[in-house]
C-alpha cells in the first residue's frame, strides 16, 4: 500500500473531486428524501388547516345565515325581555295592572318563585336534581303562581291574553286549576313559567 | 500517439503508433511509454503451494516470488490458465512467476522516463497463443535477426522461455528449436517421440523440412494472421502490449505517472457517473419536492383566501352586534319552550264545545297541566288502566312530543237514573274521542262496562264523574336555527 501513496498524491485532486461528489450525492439523495418527507408532512398539516378553515367558514356562513333569517325575531325577543337580566318585579306589577285593567275582583294572590337553571331538553324540576353542573349562561325558568277567586272562565282567559300581550317577558302557561264554581265565579290557580336567557359577561367569548 | 520502447538484447528501439501504424521514432515522448522486453534473463518459474487464502496466500506468494527473483523489482506472479474446479480457481495450488533477473539494463534504458508498464515478450507470446483453437502444448518461436525466442506452453501456461543468440541462419535456428524439444523431452515436459506442434512467427516455409524430420509440425497462426501474416511479427505483439494485458512486471514506483493518470481518469469518470446516478436517483424526490412546494403555495393561497372570507363573514356578523350562539340558543329556547307550548284557551274551548250539548251538567273542577318530557299522563289518577302515551299517535319526524294532561270533574243532576247517566257519560266520552290526538286515561263510560256501579235512592248528593285525558301539543324543533357548535 505504501507504494501506492505517490500515485494517490498525484491523483489527489481528482480523488478529492470524487469524494466531494460522493458526499454531495449522498447529501442530495438522503437530503432530498428527508426534505420530501418534511414537506409532505407540512403539506398534510396545511391541508388539515384548510379543512378546519373550510369548516370554520361553513360555520360562520351558517351563523350569518341564521342571523339574517332570525334577527328580527331575535330583536323582538330582546324587546320582550327573553335575553338579559330578568325583570321579575315587572312581571308581577303587570299581573296586578292587568287584573286592575280588566276590573277583576281584588282577590289576586301570587308567588314568584326563585329562578331555576334550565338544562337543554330537561324540565326545571329535573335541573335541580341534576348531578352535572349547569353552565353559568344556562337559561333560567321562573314560575309565577297566582290565584284569583270569584272570576268567570272568560275573564280568566281574557286576563291571560291581556297579560301575555303587555308583560315584558316570555312565558307559557304551565298549569291551571279551576275549582269551586259558585254563582259569583270560580277559583283559578295558575302557574306561568317565564324563561330568560342570561347574556354573557363582557369580554367572555 | 502512443510510444513503445522495445528492449532487445541487441539494442533499444523507440516505436510510436499513429494513424499510419507503427514506425520507429527518435523524438522523446512526453507521455508514459509502453516497454516490451526481449532479454535473455527473463524466465518463468512454477511452484506448488498449499491451498491458502487471503493474507496468508498473498504473503506466501510474495515470499516465494522474492526468493525466486531476489535481485530484481521486475517480477510478478501469474495465475495459471485453464485450472479446473471451483477450489482450484479460488486458491490454486500451482503458482507461476515471471521476472527479469538482472534489472540493470532495464533501469538504464528506461531511466527517468515515465512508463505505463513492462511486458516481457514471452508474456506477450503467451497471450498471443491464448486461443483455444491452438494446441494446449505448443512451442512458440519468434525469430529475429539477432536471436531466436522460444516459449513452451503446456496447457496454455508458459513453462519455459529462452532466447537463443543465433544469427539469422535457418539451419542453426532449426537446430535450436530441435535442441529445445530434446530438453523438454529430457525434463519430461513432453513425451518422447510425441509430435510437437510449433507456431513459428516468421518465414515458416524454410523451417518445414528440418522440423518435420524431428517430428515437429508447423501450425498456422491464429486468425486473422493465418490469412494475412504481418511482415514483422513484433508489431502484433506491440499492439497486444498497448492493451496492457495482465502480467506486466514493473514496480508501482516506476509507473506512478501512468497509474496516477489512470486513477484521475477513473476518479473523474466515477464522479461523473456518481453525479448522474445520484441526480437520477434523487430526481423522483426532487420532482415530488417541486410538486409539494407548488401544492404548499396553492394551499397557502387557499388558507389566506379562506381566512379572508372568514374575516369578511365575521365583519358582517359583527355588524349585527349579536352573538350568533346567543341568537341560536334564544331562538331555540323560545320556539321549544314558549312559542310551541299549547294554549290552554284552545283546549278549554274544545272541552266547552263537547259539554255545550249537555246544559244540565255542571263542571265542578278542571286541571290543565303541561307534562314534562317523558312524564306519563294521569299517573296519579286512581283507576288509570291505560297509559295515555300508549294511545297517543306517534309524533312526526322532527317534532318533539309535548303532552297536556286535562283532568275534569262533572256533576250530574240527581234526577238522572242509571240509564240516563250511562247515556250521558257515553255521549261525552264519544264526543271527547273525536278530538284529534286525544287519549283517555280515565273514562267513566268505560267503567260502566268493567267497573263497579254504585248508587242509592235515598241519597240526594250530587253524582260526580271524573275524566282524565292527554292532549297532544307538538312542538317543532328548531330546525331553522343553527346547529350547536361542538
Amino acid at each position: 500500500m505504501k507504494d501506492w501513496l505517490p500515485v494517490f498524491k498525484l491523483a489527489r485532486k481528482s480523488l478529492l473531486i470524487l469524494a466531494g461528489v460522493l458526499i454531495f450525492s449522498l447529501f442530495l439523495y438522503f437530503g432530498s428524501a428527508h426534505l420530501q418527507k418534511q414537506l409532505s408532512a407540512d403539506l398534510a398539516s396545511q391541508q388539515a388547516q384548510i379543512a378546519a378553515e373550510e369548516e370554520n367558514l361553513g360555520q360562520k356562513q351558517k351563523d350569518l345565515d341564521n342571523i339574517l333569517s332570525h334577527i328580527q325575531q331575535f330583536q323582538k325577543l330582546q324587546q320582550k325581555g327573553l335575553i338579559g337580566a330578568a325583570r321579575r318585579e315587572g312581571w308581577v306589577e303587570q299581573l296586578i295592572a292587568s287584573r286592575k285593567q280588566l276590573g277583576l275582583p281584588d282577590t289576586l294572590a301570587y308567588t314568584l318563585k326563585q329562578p331555576t337553571p334550565l338544562r337543554e331538553g330537561a324540565a326545571p324540576e329535573d335541573a335541580a336534581a341534576a348531578t352535572t353542573p349547569t353552565p353559568s349562561n344556562a337559561p333560567l325558568a321562573h314560575n309565577l303562581e297566582f290565584e284569583l277567586r270569584n272570576i268567570h272562565e272568560e275573564e280568566f282567559l281574557s286576563l291571560l291574553k291581556t297579560y301575555e300581550g303587555k308583560v315584558l317577558g316570555r312565558f307559557r302557561v304551565q298549569s291551571c286549576r279551576i275549582t269551586e264554581p259558585s254563582p259569583t265565579g270560580l277559583t283559578a290557580q295558575c302557574t306561568l313559567r317565564f324563561f330568560t336567557m342570561p347574556q354573557k359577561p363582557a369580554g367572555q367569548t | 500517439m502512443k510510444s513503445l520502447l522495445y528492449l532487445a538484447s541487441s539494442g533499444c528501439q523507440l516505436w510510436c503508433k499513429d494513424k499510419d501504424g507503427w514506425r520507429i521514432s527518435t523524438a522523446e515522448p512526453t507521455e508514459p511509454v509502453w516497454v516490451v522486453t526481449d532479454l535473455p534473463d527473463e524466465s518463468f518459474a512454477e511452484i506448488e503451494m498449499p491451498r491458502l487464502f487471503g493474507r496468508d496466500r498473498s504473503t506466501f506468494i510474495a515470499r516465494q516470488l522474492a526468493s525466486r527473483f531476489p535481485d530484481t523489482p521486475y517480477r510478478t506472479a501469474l495465475t495459471p490458465h485453464h485450472v479446473s474446479g471451483l477450489m482450484e480457481r479460488l486458491a490454486p495450488t500451482h503458482q507461476l512467476f515471471l521476472g527479469i533477473s538482472s534489472p540493470e539494463r532495464l533501469d538504464t534504458e528506461i531511466g527517468e522516463r515515465p512508463i505505463t508498464g513492462v511486458w516481457p515478450i514471452s508474456l506477450l507470446l503467451t497471450h498471443f497463443c491464448h486461443s483455444r483453437k491452438l494446441p494446449a502444448e505448443l512451442l512458440v518461436v519468434l525469430p529475429s535477426p539477432e536471436a531466436l525466442r522460444i516459449v513452451f506452453l503446456k496447457k496454455h501456461t508458459p513453462l519455459l522461455t529462452r532466447l537463443a543468440p543465433v544469427a539469422n541462419d535457418i539451419r542453426v535456428q532449426a537446430e535450436e528449436i530441435i535442441r529445445t524439444r530434446r530438453y523438454l523431452e529430457n525434463t519430461r515436459m513432453i513425451e518422447r517421440g510425441q509430435t510437437c506442434p510449433v507456431l513459428l512467427l516468421g518465414d515458416a516455409g524454410a523451417f518445414a523440412n528440418p522440423l518435420a524430420s524431428a517430428q515437429m509440425t508447423l501450425i498456422a497462426p491464429p486468425a486473422p494472421w493465418d490469412t494475412h501474416p504481418p511482415a514483422d511479427w513484433h508489431l502484433p505483439l506491440f499492439d497486444l502490449a498497448l492493451t496492457c494485458p495482465a502480467g506486466q512486471i514493473a514496480p508501482i514506483g516506476r509507473r506512478t505517472d501512468f497509474l496516477a493518470k489512470r486513477l484521475r481518469l477513473f476518479a473523474l469518470g466515477a464522479a461523473a457517473l456518481l453525479m448522474l446516478t445520484s441526480l437520477w436517483a434523487a430526481s423522483g424526490n426532487l420532482s415530488v419536492i417541486l410538486n409539494t412546494l407548488r401544492q404548499q403555495e396553492q394551499a397557502k393561497t387557499k388558507v389566506q383566501q379562506l381566512q379572508s372570507n372568514i374575516t369578511e363573514l365575521e365583519q358582517k356578523t359583527n355588524s349585527f352586534g349579536v352573538d350568533p350562539e346567543l341568537l341560536r340558543r334564544a331562538i331555540t329556547l323560545d320556539e321549544q319552550e314558549v312559542a310551541s307550548a299549547p294554549a290552554i284557551a284552545d283546549h278549554l274551548q274544545s272541552l266547552s264545545q263537547v259539554l255545550s250539548g249537555f246544559p244540565e251538567l255542571r263542571l265542578k273542577q278542571l286541571e290543565w297541566r303541561l307534562l314534562a318530557t317523558g312524564e306519563t299522563a294521569c299517573a296519579k289518577t286512581a283507576g288509570s288502566t291505560v297509559p295515555a302515551a300508549a294511545e297517543t299517535p306517534p309524533p312526526a319526524e322532527g317534532e318533539a312530543k309535548r303532552l297536556v294532561e286535562l283532568e275534569f270533574e262533572i256533576s250530574l243532576p240527581d234526577t238522572y237514573g242509571p240509564g240516563d247517566q250511562a247515556r250521558v257519560l257515553r255521549q261525552i266520552s264519544q264526543q271527547l274521542g273525536k278530538i284529534k290526538g286525544i287519549a283517555l286515561a280515565q273514562d267513566p263510560a268505560r267503567e260502566l262496562d268493567q267497573g263497579v256501579l254504585q248508587g242509592s235512592t235515598t241519597s240526594t248528593a250530587e253524582k260526580r264523574q271524573h275524566w282524565c285525558l292527554s292532549l297532544p301539543g307538538s312542538t317543532k324543533a328548531s330546525a331553522k336555527a343553527t346547529e350547536a357548535k361542538p
